[in-house]
């Protein structure tokens, strides 16, 4: 990959995406027997973007637009089809089958159900220690526990919660569980996949919050994966907008969201509704006297 | 519609393929010499030898596939070591009789099951709904042979109403074979009629949980109409597959039914084979009920994709 | 006191599973200790276990011992349960059959269980050729009938228990490797799997550490209807002559034996039979209760109620009937708090709160409230007191997050609560008419002509087996009485009415060929079909993209022009109570605490909670770096606080909030507003 010219100037990304492109199986021929056909769909394609060191990515886009694929890609849960992601300069779509421990350690992620995420029959403190123990200085069991517990506290835990099942917990808690299980293993990227779009506003909030707080703290990247352009918004320094598994614009966010190039992201845009009636009385008019592309037949296309 | 069909009658073809290889190897990969089975304990060498080679079995493994397959293909599943009839032949003309049985039983099961597990679902919690679950648990407890023994001292044995044992061909006398029927497939589907309930009303308490029953609740249409014109064919999808896996079992249970009887089916052909250790007999037979069981499958996927048009090739 | 984990033996993650483990089996064991029948049956195996290990023990006689002269006796005296053919005691050779079944079962399903799960986790979580070849091979064995299975290897290996209870160990072990693959799949999806494999777990680990917790209920579960399947197995074996040989005895032979000869003794061959019939129930309901222990609780019901009087119930009535009194009797454990809240508002001190301002009101709601049964504490209030009108042709929006009870209060107006849950107080007038105390029977013919509703998921709102021309035309045939042909002409109107393309084409197909936002359109079309006056849609673009989202509401914008109804719409997303409400009341905790046009709302919002949200809501235009946020976390039901329900997580709140609860006073539940008011003109934040 030393080849390829870096697009922005300033040191080396931390993360780099060439031309992904991922599909996936949709079934094999109805019948099974013998072992049918492969179906397969695009649900990534060409997609490219890097992100730097302390840097917030936002990946945008509706269902269907491969943005959680994408990030599946990247934590090697899915294979690409084609295209290269070098982290930290190491090329990590050729390692072959298993995952080395360093990326391992490098890269974690925090999913949209926090409930789901959490074994439900592991203690919170217990899910905690087992992430300990997965790094490479891995102390022993008092060490663990003692580890497990500093981590619950710097997301905003109390002690007495690692006696207690992950149900036992508010969402908005599960989600600081998640968020800590992610941080044991001292990672330099987390890919957020709809970290916050299953809480309530009033704890979303809190959640966004303690992210951008650890990413100072700690100089962690980002990747927040979202449909809620929003959210995005508040969190990110750059954002790439995915449509049926294609980039179509990505850039600084202030540019994205104030001078869209895309039409895509146009609509996209357009569709928010803000929490203001006046204003949103405004926008619903220019977007219904304007003419807006068939949208039902984009939804059709990736349903 | 046909096109389910053709696929799965497609996938078919090598499942019954491997069913045959897989008892073929089921026989000669057992760490016991079948020739020794057949020729009992008794034998002298020169006799098993001469056994060996008249069964074939001295032949290399893969010409004794190819020639089991070969035959089978052809209809031919080998020949009983002691009626010297064909295994097919043998089968075919006992099953009407399983058939008669195994339907008789599943009418029963379904007669009772069916109504007794909506009755149930509809008023779950109540007494009535608890003692169905009582009874289905005590169904499915009793042995069928068991419960035929009973039904054979009670019903025949003192009331006289039903015959104690045998079956009369319908040519003969269409009453007696009525009468001869009863009391086996009471017997054979008590068993059934409680899983079939126990399936239905879970199934239908699920259903009726379900989002668009309230959607129908809010559009005003009358609970009846709710039960009878949209959940019960929602609950019937997974009714059907335990339907399915009861026909495989009422085959396998009538065997035993059978004996209790007296009936000359299809069990009382394989159980003397087993006793006698008949193998090639044995052998054909398992592979022709699995024949039935695969078919009996196909049926219950055919009619999975009529209840249900998700699993339909689009 | 020291720590006990830390000075316990063995590794951190034994010690830490062994937390979990104990604590998880303690909560099983106390399910299953507080489920009689289990008990009953726990005790019945214990004695049958016993007489399997120590049948000399248990038996007075011995089973073998002949005595002709008492050949057939009936049950009394010295054989308490009679003697067979040959004399013997007919008791004894039940303890001693006890033996041979217990034994047979339990090795056949242990076997099974040690071959079969390994099994099924592996292909279930390796994927892949693994698992389509092993599942062929599965597939080929349950082509074979269990039994047939068995007499096979009969045949071929001899007959003799042990080898039958091979084959039938073989066929367990196939479904157990089955049932553990399917939950395995089903587990593998769950992104705590994805989290345990980015954390970079062993695949040991992920199999028998991660998932195996996770599918080991519905195991245990089945593994007992295996023991009693294999019991049956056994005595069917047995009564064909293939199973034990002499000197054994066994149930199933036992009744063979009695088959002769039950002509001459009747109760022969009821003992046996009552032997394997009642152990095998006895591991039935060992099931049944371990899987009540080990799942989730489901007092599933028909959602009407199995007495068909709907969700309102006696004692309901008699709350209702003491108009002014919400806090009926049924609500004696409630602290005294609970009655003189209910005392503290009268009704018609909080008139004004909702007016519809001049228009005439559509939907009266006062004072409503929706109660759950919560085990022994009696009832647990959702809907508190909640008062509004809808004006009409007005759109009401219903906003709060998630549990604070607008979705109870929408289904209370239809009449929907689900079963155990009830309206505990309060009326509903619709156009002038009360809705609370109808029937469900009556309220079917006021759903429909009078309310519509549209709901969250549009897919799971419609049938899945049926195409959406039944579900379309339920409605018009139904309260219109159209005829098939007419009622088809107008739902392909309605729904190019919605905006589905060709949309006489799509009557016949079923909900999975529609997306999440066509699917929409068909509910709507649905719930229009009568020309209800009010509209109740409860989240219906949550489930839906942004750019269908707007689609969406713009149809119901449309329709709300054309059909002059009025709409309630039910949001936590204070984007589209901006979109299309005219009036909101904000929820919280089961109560409303603040009623305001819209405009006023956004502007000047009252209660601290609204003020709250509304900052903590993201807005696309304000790139920011901390988001405010709302301390703490929204409380259930069963935990609200004293006072206002808000005060623990509110900047104003002083002591007097925690002290009695708050009235909804000119659609405002606040003791300070007006101090809060006049900080938040002067753009003072806490």
């Amino acid at each position: 990959m030393n080849g390829v010219a870096l697009a922005n100037q300033g040191p080396a990304p931390l993360l780099r995406v060439d031309r992904l492109h991922v599909d996936y199986e949709v079934g094999r021929a109805i019948g099974g027997w013998p072992p049918g056909r492969r179906r397969t769909r695009v649900a990534v394609r060409d997609v490219s973007f890097e992100i730097a060191s302390g840097e917030t990515f936002g990946l945008v886009g509706e269902s269907g637009s491969g943005k959680s694929t994408t990030g599946r890609a990247i934590l090697r849960l899915v294979t690409p089809a084609a295209g290269a992601i070098a982290f930290d300069g190491r090329e990590i779509t050729t390692l072959g089958k298993n995952t080395p421990m360093w990326y391992r350690r490098a890269v974690q992620v925090v999913f949209q159900d926090p409930l789901a995420s959490l074994n439900p029959r592991h203690l919170v403190g217990n899910i905690v220690e087992q992430a300990v123990g997965q790094r490479s200085d891995a102390p022993g069991r008092a060490g663990r526990r003692r580890r497990a517990r500093e981590l619950l506290d710097q997301v905003g835990l109390a002690g007495r919660h690692a006696e207690r099942f992950p149900y036992e917990l508010s969402g908005g808690q599960q989600q600081r569980v998640a968020i800590a299980r992610a941080l044991a293993v001292d990672p330099r990227l987390i890919i957020c996949d709809e970290a916050v779009s299953a809480l309530d506003v009033s704890t979303q909030g809190q959640i966004v919050n303690l992210l951008g707080d650890l990413q100072r703290e700690l100089g962690l990247s980002l990747l927040f994966i979202s449909h809620d352009l929003a959210v995005v918004r508040h969190l990110s320094h750059r954002v790439g907008v995915l449509r049926l598994g294609e980039l179509v614009e990505s850039g600084p966010a202030d540019q994205v969201y104030n001078e869209p190039r895309h039409p895509y992201t146009r609509s996209l845009l357009d569709s928010v509704l803000v929490p203001d009636p006046v204003a949103q009385r405004e926008r619903r008019l220019a977007r219904r006297t304007r003419a807006v592309p068939r949208l039902d037949d984009l939804e059709e296309e990736h349903d | 519609m046909g096109k389910l069909l053709l696929t799965r009658l497609a996938s078919l073809v090598p499942l019954l393929f491997l069913v045959a290889v897989f008892v073929f190897f089921l026989i000669t990969l057992m760490p016991v010499d079948p020739v020794r089975q057949i020729a009992g304990e008794g034998a002298s060498p020169e006799q098993l030898e001469a056994l060996r080679t008249e069964l074939g079995y001295d032949r290399a493994l893969p010409v004794q596939l190819l020639s089991w397959l070969g035959n089978a293909v052809q209809g031919d599943l080998g020949t009983s070591l002691f009626t010297q009839r064909g295994v097919v032949e043998s089968v075919l003309e006992r099953l009407p009789v399983t058939a008669q049985l195994v339907g008789g039983a599943m009418l029963i099961a379904l007669l009772i099951g069916l109504p007794a597990g909506v009755y149930s679902a509809l008023r779950a919690g109540s007494l009535a709904d608890r003692a169905m679950t009582a009874l289905a648990s005590l169904g499915l407890a009793m042995p069928g042979f068991w419960l035929a023994l009973l039904l054979v001292l009670m019903f025949a044995v003192w009331l006289g109403w039903f015959p104690v044992i045998g079956y009369t061909p319908f040519g003969d006398d269409p009453v007696q074979w009525a009468r001869g029927l009863v009391l086996p497939c009471l017997a054979l589907g008590v068993s059934s009629a409680a899983v079939i309930a126990r399936q239905t009303r879970s199934a239908m308490r699920d259903v009726l949980q379900s989002n668009y029953v309230q959607a129908l609740r809010a559009t005003g249409t009358p609970r009846r109409r709710i039960v009878y014109g949209y959940a019960l064919r929602n609950a019937m999808v997974p009714v059907l597959t335990v339907i399915g896996w009861e026909l495989t079992v009422l085959l396998a249970v009538s065997f035993v039914i059978e004996r209790v009887f007296g009936i000359a089916g299809t069990g009382t052909l394989l159980i003397d084979a087993v006793v006698r250790n008949d193998i090639p007999m044995v052998q054909g037979g398992v592979v022709l009920i699995a024949c039935i069981v695969v078919v009996i499958n196909l049926s219950v996927d055919v009619g999975y994709g009529l209840l249900n048009p998700k699993v339909r090739p689009q | 006191m020291t720590d006990p984990v830390a000075v316990a033996p063995g590794g951190a993650p034994a010690a830490a599973a062994d937390r979990a483990g104990s604590r998880q089996w303690r909560m099983v064991l106390g399910r299953l200790a507080r489920q009689p029948v289990t008990l009953c049956c726990l005790l019945y195996l214990a004695v049958v276990g016993l007489a399997a290990v120590a049948p000399g023990w248990l038996a007075p006689h011995d089973p073998w011992e002949v005595d002709l002269p008492n050949r057939l006796a009936g049950p009394g005296g010295e054989h308490w349960l009679g003697t067979d053919e040959l004399g013997r005691d007919q008791f004894s050779r039940l303890v001693f059959g006890a033996q041979v079944a217990i034994r047979a079962s339990f090795q056949s399903v242990t076997l099974a269980l040690l071959v079969g799960i390994p099994v099924g986790l592996f292909i279930g979580y390796l994927g892949g050729w693994w698992d389509r070849v092993t599942m062929r091979l599965i597939d080929i064995v349950a082509a074979i009938p269990t039994l047939l299975f068995a007499f096979a290897i009969i045949a071929l290996l001899g007959r003799g228990l042990t080898n039958a209870m091979l084959a039938i160990s073989m066929v367990f072990a196939i479904n157990f490797a089955r049932i553990t693959r399917g939950g395995v799949l089903v587990e593998r999806e769950q992104p705590y799997v994805d989290a345990g494999r980015v954390l970079g777990l062993s695949r040991r680990r992920m199999m028998f550490g991660q998932i195996l917790p996770n599918v080991a209920a519905p195991l245990v579960v089945q593994a007992s209807i295996f023991l009693g399947i294999a019991l049956l197995f056994e005595a069917m074996l047995s009564f064909l002559g293939l199973g034990v040989q002499t000197g054994q005895v066994s149930w199933g032979q036992m009744l063979d034996d009695a088959r002769v000869f039950s002509a001459e003794q009747p109760l022969l061959p009821v003992f046996p039979g009552v032997a394997i019939t009642l152990t095998v129930l006895m591991f039935n309901l060992l099931g049944d209760g371990l899987r009540d222990a080990l799942g989730r609780q489901g007092s599933a019901g028909p959602p009407w109620g199995r007495d068909g009087r709907g969700s309102r119930t006696r004692w309901w009535r008699r709350g209702a009937g003491r108009s002014g009194e919400p806090a009926g009797p049924s609500e004696p454990d409630d602290d005294g708090d609970q009655a003189g809240r209910a005392q503290a508002e009268p009704a018609d001190q909080r008139v004004g709160a909702w007016t519809t301002g001049g228009v005439r009101s559509l939907l009266e709601v006062r004072d409503l409230r929706v109660a759950f049964p919560a085990g022994s504490q009696g009832l647990m209030t959702v809907v508190d007191g909640v008062s509004f009108d809808i004006g009409d042709g007005e759109i009401f929006g219903l906003v709060g997050e998630s549990g604070c009870g607008k979705t109870q209060t929408s289904l209370a107006i239809a009449g929907l609560v689900p079963v155990p849950g009830q309206i505990s107080g309060g009326t509903v007038r619709l156009a002038g008419r009360e809705l609370t105390g109808l029937s469900d029977r009556e309220m079917e013919t006021v759903r429909g002509p009078d309310v519509g509703m549209i709901f969250q998921d549009p897919l799971a709102a419609l049938s899945p087996v049926h195409p959406v021309r039944r579900q379309l035309t339920e409605p018009l045939r139904r309260h219109l009485g159209l005829s098939r042909a007419a009622a088809a002409d107008r739902a392909a109107e309605l729904l190019d009415l919605v905006g589905v393309p060709d949309a006489r084409r799509r009557l016949d197909d079923y909900p999975f060929q529609f997306s999440g936002g066509m699917a929409q359109r068909v509910v709507i079309a649905t719930a229009l079909a009568c020309e209800p006056k009010l509209l109740i849609a409860d989240e219906p673009t949550t489930a839906l993209d942004v750019t269908i989202q707007s689609q969406v509401l713009d149809v119901l914008l449309d329709l709300r022009d054309r059909f002059e109804m009025s709409i309630m719409m039910i949001t936590h997303d204070l984007g589209v109570v901006a979109d299309v409400c005219d009036r909101v009341a904000v929820m919280y905790a089961g109560q409303i605490v603040e009623t305001a046009p819209v405009e006023q709302l956004f502007t000047t919002p009252r209660h601290p909670y609204t003020a709250d949200l509304l900052r903590a809501t993201p807005h696309p235009d304000q790139p920011g770096d901390r988001l405010p946020s709302i301390p703490g976390t929204v409380p259930s039901p069963d935990s609200w606080p004293a006072g206002c329900r808000f005060q623990p997580r509110c900047s104003y709140a002083v002591e007097a909030c925690g002290e009695q609860a708050v009235p909804l006073v000119d659609g405002i539940r606040c003791l300070r507003h007006q101090d809060v008011a006049d900080m938040l003109s002067a753009g003072v934040y806490r």
